[in-house]
C-alpha cells in the first residue's frame, strides 16, 4: 500500500460543521483515484490530511509504511519532500524564480544529495518547456505554469501524488495534457489522488470517491461505472 | 537550488522593500562612522594642538635662562618689575637652605645676587651694580647640571659694552669702582637691556660695598622642564616648605605662561567640544537605532505577508520551519552587511571631507579606525537580524494548509 487512510475525522477550529467524518480509504501503488463532491463537501481536507499538511483530530494517514503524524513537524517536512508530490489549482509557483528554479524548489526541504539540475530539465523537456527554463512563471501561459508546478511535484520521484482542481483554470487541452501525466505517473507506478468536480477529468481515473458532508457516499471503480 | 540563490532572487525582484531597509541601514551605519570620525578627528586635533604647544613651551623654557625669581616677601612686586630688582633684602643663608633642603625637586641652579642702582663716583654716572656668587652646589642631587653662568673671580668685574664703550674699558684694564681697584675680566656684547649698563662683581664684593653683609636681594632659579601646567604653584609650594613665606617666587617666562595657558584652554575646548559632539551623537545614534530597526523590521513583516503564498507552498513541498527563518534572517543580512559597508564608506568620506574643510587636515590613514569599521560591519547584520527576528518566526511558524486552503 503507498497510502492508507484510517478512520479519519477533521474539525476546523472555528467551524462547527465536522470537514471529514471518519473517512477511511487505501491506494495502492499504480492507483489513480478520483475524488469528487460538491463544494464544501472535504475534498481539499481530505487531500492535505493524505499529504501531510493538516493533522486530522481522530485516526492514522500512512504514507509509504509510515504514520506520517507521528511525525515531528521538520521530520514530516522532510517525509513530504521525498515522498509525496503536490499540485494545485492555483499553481503555487514562486513568482521570482524561473521554471527552471522553480522546479529546482524541490529539494530545498531534500535531505541528503538532492538530484541534479539535469533531471528538471528532462522533466521540463518531457513537459515540452525545454525552451522557457529560463523564463518567468509570469511569462507562461496557465497551461505552461500548471505543467512547471508538475515537473516541480515530480522532481524528488515522490510515490504519492495530490492534485487538487489541476485542471480548474486550464482548457481543454491543456487540462487533458495534465491528466495524462497524472496517468503515466500512476501507471510508472505511482499512486495519484485527484480532487476535481469535473467529471470528464474524473473519467480519467480508475476509481472514483464521492464525498458527501466529510463522508465516502460511493466508491465506484471506473468499471462500475461504465456499466 | 539553495536558500542563498533563493534569497539573491528574492532581492532582487522586491528590489523597494530591499533598497528602503539597506537605506535605513546606510543612514545608520553612515551617521555613526560619521560621528565617531569627526570626534576621532576633533580629539586627534587637540591632541595635537596641546603637543605642538607643549614643544614651544620647552623650547621657551631651554631658551630662557633663569626665569624663576624668588624675592624676599615684602618686596612690592612693581617696583621690582620697574626696576627689575628690588630694594628689600634677605639673608643669603636662604640659598643654603634651599640648596640643602631635600624637598627641592623642580628647580636647578640656585644663584643668588645682590643688585642695586648705585652712583660710580670715579666715573660720575649711575649704573646696575650687581653682586653675584656663581652657582650654589646641591647637596642632594647626585649629578648635578654643569651650571650656565660663572662666578666673577674676586678682584674683577664683568661689564655690559654700552657702558664699557662709554667708559672706554677694554678686558684686562683696570679701574676704580667706588675706591675697589677691579680688573675687567669680560665686557658682555649688547643685549639692548639694562645689562648693557650693568657692572658685575663677586657678591661679597658688593654686599661690603653697599654695607649689606650676608644679604641678598635676589635668587635666581631654573625651571627644570618638568612642564607641568600650575608649575609655579607646584615651585612655590616646594620653597615655601623650606623657607615658609619669607619669600615670594615669580616666573619670568610669561611666553611660556601664555603657551601653557593655551594649552590648558586648548585641551578643556577640546573635551569640551569631544563631550558636546559625543552627547549630540549618543542621543541621535539610539533614535537612528530605534528607528531603523523598526523599519527594518516593519518592511521584514510587509515582506513576510507578502510572501504568505510562496511561504506555503515551499512548507508544503517539504522546506523545513528553519530554512523558512533562513531566508528571512539572511535576507537581514545581506541588508545589515551592504548596509554597513556602504555606510561605513559614505559616513567616513563625509566626515573626511568635513574635517579637511574645518582646518589643516588631518591624513586619512590617522583618522582610520579599524576596531570601528569591524564593530560597524559586525554589529549592523546583528541589528538587522534582531529586527527580522520575529517577522522571520512569524513566517516560519506559517500553516501551509492554511495558506493552500485560501483560494
Ligand atoms: N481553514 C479552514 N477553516 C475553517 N473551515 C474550513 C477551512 N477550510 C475548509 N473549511 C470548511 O471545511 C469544509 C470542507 O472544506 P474543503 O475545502 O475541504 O471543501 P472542498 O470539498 O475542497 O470544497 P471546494 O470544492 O469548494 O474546494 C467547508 O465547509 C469549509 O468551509
Ligand atoms: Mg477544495
Amino acid at each position: 500500500m503507498v497510502a492508507e487512510v484510517h478512520g479519519v475525522s477533521k474539525t476546523y477550529r472555528d467551524h462547527s460543521v465536522a470537514a471529514l467524518r471518519d473517512v477511511s480509504l487505501q491506494l495502492d501503488s499504480g492507483q489513480f483515484v478520483a475524488v469528487c463532491g460538491p463544494s464544501g463537501c472535504g475534498k481539499s481536507t481530505l487531500l492535505l490530511t493524505l499529504g501531510g499538511l493538516l493533522r486530522p483530530d481522530t485516526g492514522r494517514v500512512v504514507v509509504n509504511e509510515t504514520d506520517v503524524y507521528g511525525l515531528s513537524p521538520n521530520e514530516r517536512a522532510a517525509f513530504r519532500a521525498k515522498w509525496i508530490g503536490f499540485v494545485f489549482q492555483q499553481f503555487h509557483l514562486v513568482p521570482y524564480l524561473n521554471v527552471l528554479e522553480n522546479v529546482l524548489a524541490a529539494e530545498l526541504g531534500m535531505r541528503g544529495s538532492p538530484p541534479t539540475p539535469d533531471r528538471a530539465a528532462t522533466l521540463l523537456e518531457q513537459f515540452g518547456l525545454a525552451d522557457r527554463l529560463q523564463h518567468r512563471p509570469g511569462q507562461l501561459s496557465t497551461g505552461e505554469r500548471q505543467r512547471v508546478a508538475m515537473a516541480r511535484a515530480l522532481l524528488n520521484e515522490p510515490c504519492l501524488l495530490l492534485a487538487d482542481e489541476p485542471t480548474g483554470n486550464l482548457d481543454e487541452e491543456n487540462a487533458d495534457r495534465v491528466l495524462d501525466e497524472l496517468s503515466n505517473f500512476a501507471d510508472r507506478g505511482g499512486a495519484v489522488m485527484l480532487v476535481t468536480h469535473d467529471p470528464r477529468a474524473a473519467s480519467r481515473a480508475q476509481q472514483q470517491i464521492n464525498l458527501l458532508e466529510g463522508q465516502i457516499a460511493s466508491d465506484l471503480t471506473t468499471a462500475t461505472r461504465l456499466e | 537550488m539553495n536558500v542563498l540563490r533563493l534569497v539573491c532572487r528574492e532581492i532582487w525582484h522586491r528590489k523597494l522593500n530591499f533598497l528602503v531597509s539597506l537605506l535605513a541601514i546606510i543612514v545608520l551605519v553612515g551617521y555613526a562612522v560619521g560621528a565617531l570620525t569627526l570626534i576621532r578627528a576633533q580629539r586627534e586635533r587637540t591632541e595635537q594642538r596641546v603637543a605642538a604647544l607643549d614643544d614651544e613651551i620647552r623650547k621657551i623654557t631651554k631658551s630662557l635662562g633663569f626665569n624663576i625669581n624668588i624675592l624676599p616677601a615684602d618686596q612690592n612686586l612693581a617696583d621690582f618689575h620697574a626696576n627689575d630688582f628690588g630694594e628689600k633684602t634677605m639673608p643669603f643663608e636662604y640659598v643654603q637652605r634651599l640648596a640643602e633642603s631635600p624637598d627641592i625637586v623642580t628647580i636647578n641652579h640656585l644663584r643668588p645676587a645682590l643688585i642695586r642702582k648705585i652712583e660710580w663716583q670715579e666715573q660720575q654716572r649711575q649704573i646696575v651694580l650687581m653682586g653675584v656668587a656663581g652657582v650654589i652646589p646641591w647637596t642632594h642631587r647626585s649629578n648635578p647640571k654643569k651650571p650656565m653662568t660663572e662666578a666673577v673671580p674676586t678682584g674683577t668685574l664683568n661689564i655690559g659694552s654700552v657702558l664699557a664703550e662709554q667708559l672706554q674699558l677694554q678686558e684686562g684694564d683696570t679701574t676704580q669702582l667706588n675706591g675697589l681697584e677691579l680688573k675687567v675680566n669680560k665686557i658682555y656684547p649688547e643685549r639692548g637691556t639694562k645689562d648693557d649698563i650693568t657692572v658685575w662683581i663677586d657678591l661679597q664684593a658688593a654686599q661690603n660695598m653697599l654695607e649689606l653683609p650676608d644679604q641678598i636681594n635676589l635668587i635666581q632659579a631654573l625651571e627644570c622642564n618638568c612642564a607641568s601646567v600650575d608649575r609655579l604653584a607646584e615651585i612655590e609650594g616646594e620653597i615655601s616648605q623650606v623657607l615658609g613665606s619669607d619669600v615670594q617666587v615669580i616666573e619670568l617666562a610669561t611666553k611660556a605662561i601664555a603657551r601653557a595657558r593655551a594649552r590648558v584652554d586648548v585641551q578643556a575646548e577640546g573635551q569640551i567640544t569631544v563631550a558636546r559632539m559625543q552627547d549630540r551623537a549618543t542621543l541621535l545614534l539610539v533614535l537612528l537605532v530605534l528607528a531603523s530597526s523598526i523599519l527594518v523590521g516593519l518592511l521584514a513583516l510587509l515582506n513576510v505577508w507578502e510572501r504568505q503564498q510562496e511561504i506555503g507552498i515551499l512548507r508544503a513541498i517539504g522546506t523545513s520551519t528553519g530554512s523558512i527563518m533562513w531566508m528571512f534572517l539572511l535576507k537581514a543580512l545581506f541588508v545589515g552587511l551592504i548596509g554597513a559597508i556602504i555606510g561605513y564608506l559614505i559616513g567616513f568620506g563625509i566626515a573626511v571631507r568635513l574635517d579637511e574643510q574645518s582646518a589643516n587636515g588631518l591624513i586619512v590613514e590617522s583618522l582610520f579606525d579599524f576596531r570601528m569599521m569591524v564593530f560597524a560591519i559586525l554589529l549592523a547584520p546583528i541589528i538587522t537580524i534582531i529586527a527580522s527576528w520575529v517577522p522571520a518566526v512569524f513566517a516560519s511558524n506559517q500553516d501551509p494548509a492554511t495558506v493552500l486552503s485560501m483560494e
